[in-house]
């Protein structure tokens, strides 16, 4: 009797035991749930760390790409990409003796566009490429023109969101061509309100491009045409354009600039915000980030300001450029670090 | 219970009544070895006896459908079910988790695509979930989601990571099925040999479908996501540039789609991706097979695509395959020991 009530109590503790384990099995684990809740994550990853690219010092017009992977800069006369974590560099080739003329970053990818005078049936002609630093691979993209002596390329703008290309090409003194290339490649010149062009940008998610009339310091935008009028009676300068559409004019001094004007196409100019600034700069000191916010390089004082949120980073070399993220920087050797914008 | 507890009760009471030399003596009785491995020995076996019957005919309802789901889905299990429980009823608990495939097909006109392009990617977390975790993706230019895949397409599959940097693209989930089969085993699939069809940059780089219909995804060239049973004649007629395979739907023009139970898949890793009304794609993974994050059910991941606001919606591929990836990292935890495993698809965002 006793060993029958001992079996039928461990029996008992067996099923009590696959009872609960079901129970919180069925209940709470395999449990039909849909509920839940979201929080973003940041996904950026700091890319200021490893650093290991130097500068020579014959290195001219240093530049960086949009997340500091890559360093473009000439040495005599050849276009040079260093790879900014293994410090390796690498030519930039042309095909056909060819020279480059303009090269710049895309806004927003670790691809270079380049003009190019090259030699095409016994002619001198000037072609549009692109270069994918990473795959280090060239794209043809469009051969606009002739190319004569004095011809120039002043500027190419482009935005990766519409895809269009405009290149404003100096025909030697008295007239400014500019071309406008579009994502299937098809070219056609922009019918311009000057002769001679100052700065132009385009916008970027939107296929219109903003110039300077240098003749008569106006300002136009295109498609549809439109000038854009300020209330000031200072020279202004086009400084620049930010991912979110924001157009900035500088109000200067000399060749210095003393405020901002800032706003977007679209908008009524007499109603664009302005900041005075403290002390005169450089238009090549001032940094608009997505954020449309303001950063200003203070070379003297060693720190980089933003003017929006009041934040101030103190640096210790030369600055080589303020990007999204973070300052690059050089010491005295040429060595090159970057340093977070977005530390706390 | 109670009964049982009184019964131990008075077993116990009872010896404290006699000597102390004899309490200690049936103490040491009744914590011997030999007592001990008896009762390990009998609350196995019983256990293991009645355990199954307990959660096939017991009131443990959701417990018997995933275990019977997961036995006859799994490839050499499938005993685990049919010992126990006649074909019939298996057929009948299975049949509580089924999805109908629907002849519906997503209505474009109801999708308002922007004119004004955003290259907005934004990451969540989704947590809060007792059962899972897991990411979401928003893209909102839908233009930017292409379907990529592997470079030695009916060779060799390629993660989900290489897919992305061979094609330039910033973000990227894994995408259609492929057979998962080498020549000597089952389950040794390396990913290259896809299923259904797919559909890159306006180009078929794969029909296995005959003129036949399957469930599958498509991207036209505004970024309007179609979801439904097509054939590929009907992908092109279209206009759909991008189009990848697998199944089932899960909402189509703002409505769930049948699904019964738990759909029948088992609580697993899931892919899902879908299409709100103002254009933009989610992409979404669920992790499991880890602790703290078990998995999904379709239907689970059906509701939460529902309540993310898309307006269509299909399940990807999951399990192991489930992969997020966005500039140069993996978002999740795959639940493959090898890393990430290798696939015939991906739809990428470029």
């Amino acid at each position: 009797m006793k060993v029958f009530k001992k079996i039928i109590a461990w029996a008992m503790l067996s099923i009590i035991l696959q009872i609960s384990i079901l129970y919180v099995l069925n209940n709470i684990v395999f449990k039909h749930t849909s509920e839940f809740a979201s929080k973003p994550i940041e996904v950026k990853k700091d890319t200021t760390k490893d650093i290991k690219a130097t500068i020579l010092s014959t290195a001219k017009d240093v530049s960086i790409s949009y997340n500091g992977k890559y360093l473009s800069y000439k040495e005599n006369d050849a276009l040079f990409l260093e790879d900014s974590k293994t410090g390796i560099s690498n030519q930039v080739k042309t095909e056909n003796d060819g020279t480059i003329l303009y090269y710049d970053w895309l806004q927003d990818r670790d691809v270079l566009v380049i003009a190019e005078k090259i030699k095409k049936d016994g002619k001198y002609k000037i072609q549009l490429t692109t270069y994918d630093a990473k795959s280090a691979t060239k794209t043809v993209v469009k051969e606009i023109c002739t190319y004569k002596d004095n011809t120039k390329v002043k500027k190419i703008t482009a935005s990766t969101l519409t895809g269009v290309f405009y290149i404003d090409i100096d025909t030697g003194g008295s007239k400014n061509i500019v071309y406008r290339i579009d994502r299937n490649n098809d070219m056609k010149e922009v019918t311009l309100k000057t002769l001679i062009l100052g700065n132009m940008q385009v916008i970027p998610h939107a296929d219109r491009l903003i110039y300077e009339d240098k003749i008569n310091g106006k300002f136009y935008v295109t498609n549809p045409n439109k000038q854009l009028e300020f209330n000031s009676n200072k020279k202004l300068t086009l400084l620049g354009i930010d991912k979110n559409d924001v157009l900035y004019m500088g109000e200067l001094n000399g060749d210095k600039i003393t405020s901002i004007t800032y706003g977007k196409v679209d908008e009524d100019t007499s109603k664009w915000k302005k900041v005075t600034l403290d002390s005169v700069v450089n238009d090549d000191d001032l940094y608009f980030s997505n954020e449309s916010e303001i950063l200003i390089n203070d070379n003297l004082k060693g720190s980089v300001k933003n003017l929006t949120t009041g934040k101030e980073l103190a640096y210790e070399g030369k600055l080589v450029q303020i990007k999204e993220d973070f300052i690059a920087l050089k010491d005295t050797e040429g060595k090159l670090t970057y340093k977070s914008l977005k530390e706390k | 219970m109670k009964t049982n507890k009184n019964s131990k009760n008075s077993k116990n009471s009872k010896p404290q009544n006699k000597t102390k030399i004899k309490k200690i003596k049936k103490k040491n009785k009744r914590f011997s070895i030999k007592t001990i491995v008896v009762f390990l020995a009998f609350e196995l076996l019983f256990t293991a006896f009645t355990f199954p019957f307990i959660l096939l005919y017991g009131p443990f309802e959701t417990a018997k459908s995933t275990y019977v789901g997961a036995a006859m889905t799994s490839a050499s299990h499938q005993f685990l079910a049919k010992w126990f429980l006649s074909d019939e009823k298996i057929a009948k608990i299975q049949g509580q988790n089924t999805v109908e495939v629907t002849s519906e097909t997503t209505d474009t006109s109801q999708i308002d695509i922007p004119k004004i392009k955003d290259d907005t990617i934004e990451i969540n977390q989704l947590d809060g979930n007792s059962k899972y975790s897991g990411y979401w993706m928003l893209i909102k230019d839908p233009t930017r989601v292409k379907i990529g895949y592997t470079s030695k397409l009916k060779v060799e599959g390629e993660t989900t990571s290489q897919i992305a940097e061979k094609n330039g693209a910033i973000a990227a989930i894994n995408g259609g099925g492929f057979v998962d089969q080498s020549s000597s085993a089952e389950w040794t699939g390396n990913g290259g040999l896809p299923t259904g069809v797919i559909i890159s940059g306006g180009e078929i780089k794969h029909d296995d479908l005959g003129g036949g219909k399957t469930t599958s995804l498509g991207i036209t060239k505004n970024g309007t996501m179609l979801v439904g049973n097509f054939s590929v004649a009907e992908l092109k007629e279209k206009g759909v540039q991008e189009a990848v395979s697998f199944y089932p739907a899960l909402i189509i023009n703002g409505k769930m789609t049948q699904i019964s139970g738990d759909g029948g898949f088992g609580i697993a890793p899931k892919t899902a991706i879908g299409q709100r009304k103002d254009g933009a794609i989610i992409f979404l993974v669920i992790d499991g097979r880890e602790l703290g994050s078990l998995g999904a059910t379709v239907k689970e991941v059906q509701e939460i695509m529902f309540k993310l606001g898309c307006l269509n919606a299909m399940n990807l591929d999951g399990g192991k395959s489930t992969t997020m990836y966005y500039d140069g990292e993996i978002i999740n935890k795959p639940s493959n020991s090898m890393g990430e495993r290798t696939i015939a698809t991906a739809i990428i965002v470029k």
